[in-house]
């Protein structure tokens, strides 16, 4: 199969793009026109980021002058790019972002799936106690990176040993939780899996 | 954590990726899961200055060094490793050429078995991969999600309920998962029936590349299947669908060696046979040549072909081998590409011919 782009070379790289209409086109090209078509490398998002608003109607509309408060990355330089500046990024360009992520994600615009909080449907924590436990060390870290950044040294200090605590305390329940477990299941050889 | 400063080369000579265990792995060579996290409150890997970098990767190597697994794991900063240490890293798949590449604070974590690795201030700030060896798809996203639990135990992880785990580029945000298979598919090729592999794939939204050595070569027998979208389904979801897709391929392969070996089995034994003798002769070989051949001899292992001292584990062992930062680490020094070919050639030799 000879690459799309160039017509000479062989197609090594196959995907699928999602048009405006929501049509998807199969893609082959060579591995030299992928990364042209992507300077950025990994995918194929400076098309549809330009692809994204050539429809779009008045310059009022056009969301190019938005800055980030704390990177100062602006969307028309993220546009130039296809990269983000800083996780406050999604939060400032949400509205201009979710039409690109329904493209890029085929329909996605809703995260599904885990979280670092262990309360996703598929999150690490295995019962209600095991879940406060994690909420709680997010939540005192999230403090304390804060109190970092606003360079409140004394409450960060308090706060680190809030956490180191509630980092132990979650680690005993985990290890107890596991001890219960393995009683429950009684001894190895008495597994209710094991065929007779 | 064992914190290094050259990446010495175990005694058993590759990550568990390379035994060539696992289900089906005379097709797949390996499954990998790919998590991409980054940390709140700071800028994401490009667009930190050198002093945020410092300060990130201080951060999680800190996370990683007070986590469960920290005993077994080694950690080694790469701003000022020397740079062949990178490229044997990047041949053994524990790092990406981009964060080989790169430039200021950044490293990478991996366990004794190289199964799992965590790269530092990449293009993200974590790249969490767990590679093994044959169709275990399942199995390796279920070590990715534990490691990946500890790290958020450890780490301020930037998350959002609407758009999941933020990342730099759009186009992993979300679960920040990569699911993908190594497969082997010489039959296909051979029979040109593959193109009907590329578009299966891209019709069921999955992206299919092929993987070559060195040069430009264009096509070989490797391909890698992946997942292309991560936003809007759960972690269980895409690697589901991969396990669902992905035997289809493997049955389709096999199909068509069936059918070489029914229709046409002489010029299939040729073909290994041929490799092998190549392989057991030549003075000078390219890293494509090598591969070709290496391809071949794979295949004719597994159908029986060729002697049964030829095993995944030999052929794996010498794909990772004949790669040139590998050979150079062998003969002890830089190598100018010349030297290497012989090189390759003398290893060829070595290792198949005492068989
Ligand atoms: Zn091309
Ligand atoms: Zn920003």
């Amino acid at each position: 199969m000879k690459c799309q782009s160039c017509t000479k070379r062989a197609a090594t790289v196959h995907y699928t793009e999602i048009s405006d209409n929501k049509e998807s086109r199969e893609i082959h090209l060579c591995e030299d026109c992928y990364n042209q078509q992507k300077p950025g490398g990994s995918a194929d998002i400076l098309g549809l980021i330009s692809g994204a608003f050539s429809g779009a109607g008045r310059p009022a509309d056009d969301p190019g002058a938005l800055t980030c408060p704390n990177c100062g990355l602006t969307y028309a330089a993220f546009r130039q790019r296809g990269r983000l500046g800083c996780p406050q990024c999604w939060e400032t360009f949400s509205e201009p972002l979710t039409a690109l992520l329904e493209k890029i994600h085929n329909g996605g615009t809703r995260h599904v799936g885990k979280s670092p909080f262990g309360d996703g449907p598929e999150g690490g924590a295995s019962t209600a106690a095991d879940r406060s436990a994690e909420r709680e060390i997010v939540a005192l870290r999230r403090k304390l990176t804060d109190a970092i950044k606003g360079e409140n040294y004394e409450l960060a200090a308090s706060l680190r040993d809030a956490l180191k605590q509630a980092e132990e305390r979650a680690a005993d329940a985990r290890a107890e939780a596991r001890a219960d477990a393995a009683r429950s299941r009684g001894p190895a050889s008495g597994g209710t899996e094991t065929s007779p | 954590m064992k914190l290094v400063t050259t990446f010495e080369a175990p005694a058993a000579l590759g990550g568990e990726w390379l035994t060539g265990r696992g289900t089906d792995a005379d097709i797949v060579i390996s499954s990998r899961i790919r998590l991409a996290r980054n940390l709140r409150g700071h800028r994401f890997g490009a667009q930190a200055d050198a002093e945020e970098r410092a300060a990130i990767e201080e951060e999680i190597r800190g996370g990683l060094s007070r986590s469960e697994f920290a005993a077994e794991m080694s950690y080694l900063a790469l701003h000022g490793a020397r740079p062949l240490d990178g490229e044997l890293l990047v041949e053994r798949h524990l790092i990406s050429k981009e964060l080989h590449r790169g430039e200021g604070p950044r490293g990478v974590c991996w366990s004794p078995d190289e199964s799992v690795s965590v790269m530092v201030c990449e293009e993200d700030h974590v790249r969490l991969q767990v590679l093994r060896s044959g169709f275990e798809l399942e199995a390796a996203w279920t070590a990715a999600d534990s490691v990946d639990d500890a790290l958020a135990r450890r780490l301020d992880v930037a998350f959002s309920s609407r758009f999941g785990y933020l990342t730099c580029c759009p186009t992993n945000v979300g679960t920040g998962l990569r699911a993908s298979v190594m497969l082997h598919l010489p039959a296909l090729v051979y029979t040109k029936h593959i193109e009907k592999v590329f578009q299966a794939g891209a019709k069921m939204g999955l992206a299919v590349r092929g993987l070559y050595g060195e040069g430009t070569q264009p096509s070989s027998d490797f391909f890698q299947i992946s997942n292309q979208t991560c936003l809007g389904r759960s972690e269980h979801d895409l690697v589901e669908s991969l396990q669902r897709v992905v035997p289809q391929f493997i049955q389709y392969e096999r199909k068509m060696r069936d059918g070489l070996l029914r229709g046409d089995r002489a010029a299939l034994e040729d073909r290994s046979w041929r490799a092998w003798g190549i392989l057991r002769a030549a003075r000078t070989i390219s890293t494509e040549e090598a591969l070709e051949h290496l391809s071949a001899l794979r295949l004719g292992a597994h159908l029986s072909i060729l002697p049964g001292a030829v095993t995944m584990e030999l052929v794996n062992e010498l794909f990772l081998m004949c790669q040139p930062a590998h050979l150079q680490r062998l003969g002890g020094g830089p190598m100018e590409p010349r030297a290497r070919d012989v090189a390759r050639a003398d290893l060829m030799r070595r290792r198949l011919g005492e068989l």
